[in-house]
């Protein structure tokens, strides 16, 4: 297969294309407006839906009723704009439809910078919307992983019949790297016989709604949920260790943060420090069990994020207190130095011990 | 009827040289002064023939900066 | 010539290589000047480089801000007159990519010294919609019509970033070859990294012009691995 050169955006907006969306409602945002403007010239093309809503808030909606008919169908946008979907997405998970968000964070909070930042892993993790839900969130650290997640959110988003995130950051979006659209993992999906089609006389109306008065009633509705989410820590958690067999200090790092960190590892080894990483690829569900399986050869962990600290809570709660648990980042939209992670790494050494 | 008579006036500092307002003089009356350069560094419009002023405002309708004020006079 | 606008299809790699074109310039000139009117992109812009340019003597044109990263709005400095017009100054243009960006170039259209003036159009072979003759013809005449100049000379700049290959590199050449039977414009330039450059064939159009990769950061060459 041919290799081409893409913008992370372009090849996210390809990328879903490729996994069958046909419908994305979107607004304009730095740092992702490659993502509805590629969407708006290639959608007709293979006989699909483009719009630019008024707002995200009106795309988010679109998208709950085109998920809602059966459709393949994504939005995109940059921080505050998932911001302004918070509550179009607690709907969506409450009335069990499909669909796809990215979010190509920037820096914040509100209205920020359009520079690249990881800040909105609580606001992707913990759900910004009311209710308890949680949907499965990717975070690719380079094109090539994002356009694999991408077409496959599409698949799994069916396959549970809950959202999908794709979480990067301003230079996954902006950064141009080569990549190749390869066939996509399928899974045995059931017929979307809850979609509102038109019955045509044969069937009763299908209604999608997250309203449940009855408490009894809700409650047995949440458990559905959380045996859902359930299923999705169990099956759904990707992780990649990198030198992580012999490691005495381990890095958590995602996206871009995960490729800098990469780096400092090359450094820190040269000077004899064993260091490893541990790159969760689905922020939700974290992968636990990763830390689990850690060994007391581990001195220290260290989340290192862009931004004041949020993926730490994961490392905290993961850890249990086996391991001491530092943290560096930049924030604001600046980007992470690879001597500085160096750095942080021999003082956090020099503390421990 | 007589025709009507304008006296345009340029906040000249303002102007940053987009010629919108040049392309909808009726008269064709608007230019670029290509003699002198504004503080922001650019030619600022300016009016070449005051007399055949219609006062119609175009100009000072399009101007995305405020730059332009048209007096009518008569 | 003296001024060199740098026009191409949007991922190209025109702000790569207007900031390696600025730095051979420069080695050749004493006065040189690069203006960044790319008000499409929001990151890696030439201006970015702004201080390894002036490090190098080369003026920089940005935006109206004064600010080089950070900020997407589409103000671009009246400063960029001066150079044009000065008659001396060797002046290297980055325009934003495909016809969007060029449009900005008709703005000051009436200022550009043509009898003195490279148009060139960059062309990566491996960039979707520029994998065909009709893909970089369409771009041409997108950008001669909205920028209201025409195209004087093309620059095979085909790449995959440092995973690039001589093959890649030649099937650019052959397709700029085909460009320049159908619409007469020479390929002015050829561009790659060292290794490419040096391994090239003679019969390889174009003037050579090693590219430093001066706008990917140190961390952003790690793509083999995830």
């Amino acid at each position: 297969m041919e290799k081409v050169l893409m913008k992370g955006n372009e090849a996210i907006a390809q990328a879903a294309i490729h996994g069958g969306c046909r419908y994305f409602f979107g607004y304009p945002i730095t740092p992702q407006n490659e993502i509805p403007e590629y969407m708006s010239r290639e959608m007709p093309k293979v006989g699909g839906v483009f719009l630019q809503a008024e707002s995200e808030v009106a795309a988010i909606n679109m998208v709950y009723g085109a998920a809602g008919a059966g459709a393949r169908v994504m939005t995109s946008s940059s921080s505050p704009g998932i911001a302004l979907k918070q509550e179009g997405i607690s709907y969506i998970v409450g009335s069990e439809v499909p669909c796809v968000i990215v979010n190509i964070s920037r820096g914040g909070p509100g209205l920020g910078g359009i520079q690249p930042s990881q800040a909105d892993y609580y606001q992707s993790t913990r759900g910004g919307g009311n209710g308890d839900y949680q949907f499965i969130v990717f975070a690719p650290a380079n094109i090539q992983e994002a356009v694999d997640l991408t077409a496959e959110a599409f698949e799994i988003a069916d396959f549970y019949r809950n959202p999908v995130m794709i979480l990067g950051d301003g230079m996954i979006g902006q950064m141009m790297e080569p990549v190749v659209f390869h066939e996509t993992p399928k899974r045995t999906l059931e017929p979307k016989t809850w979609a509102t089609t038109g019955t045509k006389g044969t069937r009763k109306p299908n209604i999608i709604n997250s309203l449940h008065l009855d408490p009894a009633d809700l409650e047995k509705h949440n458990q559905h949920l959380q045996r859902k989410y359930q299923t999705m820590c169990e099956k759904e958690t990707r992780v990649e260790h990198y030198q992580l067999d012999d490691a005495e200090f381990v890095f958590v790092a995602y996206g871009t943060s995960a490729r800098i960190v990469k780096n400092a590892i090359g450094d820190l080894r040269a000077r004899g420090i064993k260091a490893g990483l541990i790159r969760p690829i689905t922020v939700w569900p974290f992968p636990h069990a990763s830390f689990a399986a850690l060994t007391d050869r581990v001195k220290a962990v260290m989340s290192v994020e862009m931004s004041c600290g949020q993926m730490i809570d994961d490392v905290r709660i993961a850890t249990a207190g086996r391991f001491p648990v530092g943290f560096h980042g930049r924030s604001g939209g600046m980007i992470l130095v690879q001597q500085e992670v160096v750095e942080a790494c021999e003082t956090m050494l020099k503390e421990v011990q | 009827m007589a025709r009507a008579k304008g006296s345009v006036v340029f906040d000249v500092n303002r102007c940053k040289g987009c010629e919108l307002c040049t392309s909808v003089c009726p008269v064709d009356i608007v230019v670029m002064d290509t003699t002198t350069i504004n503080a922001k560094g650019y030619h600022p419009a300016t009016v070449n023939d005051m007399e055949k002023c219609i006062a119609c405002g175009n100009c000072a309708t399009i101007c995305p900066d405020l730059v332009i004020r048209v007096e009518r006079i008569a | 010539m003296r001024v060199f606008v740098v026009t191409g299809h949007y991922g190209s790699g025109k702000s790569e290589f207007s900031v390696n074109l600025a730095l051979v310039l420069r080695s050749r000139e004493q006065s040189v000047a690069l203006a960044d009117v790319d008000v499409v992109n929001p990151y890696f812009r030439s201006r970015e480089q702004r201080a390894l340019l002036e490090h190098h003597g080369i003026r920089v044109i940005g935006n109206t801000m004064g600010v080089d990263r950070g900020v997407d709005i589409p103000a671009v400095s009246a400063d960029v007159y001066g150079p044009l017009t000065d008659g001396t100054t060797t002046t290297v243009i980055d325009a934003g990519g495909d016809p969007v960006g060029a449009r900005l170039l008709g703005s000051f259209r009436r200022l550009i010294p043509l009898n003195e003036t490279e148009v060139l159009c960059v062309v990566n072979a491996l960039r979707p919609s520029t994998r065909a003759v009709d893909g970089v013809i369409e771009q041409i005449q997108g950008i001669e019509t909205a920028s209201g100049l025409r195209i004087s000379g093309l620059v095979n700049n085909t790449h995959l970033l440092e995973h690039t290959e001589v093959e890649q590199v030649l099937a650019g050449d052959l397709l700029c070859g085909a460009v320049t039977e159908q619409t007469g414009i020479p390929v002015r330039y050829v561009a790659a990294v060292k290794p490419v450059i040096d391994a090239l064939p003679d019969d390889v159009a174009g003037e050579r012009i090693t590219i430093g990769m001066h706008l990917r950061d140190a961390w952003m060459l790690t793509a083999k691995e995830a």
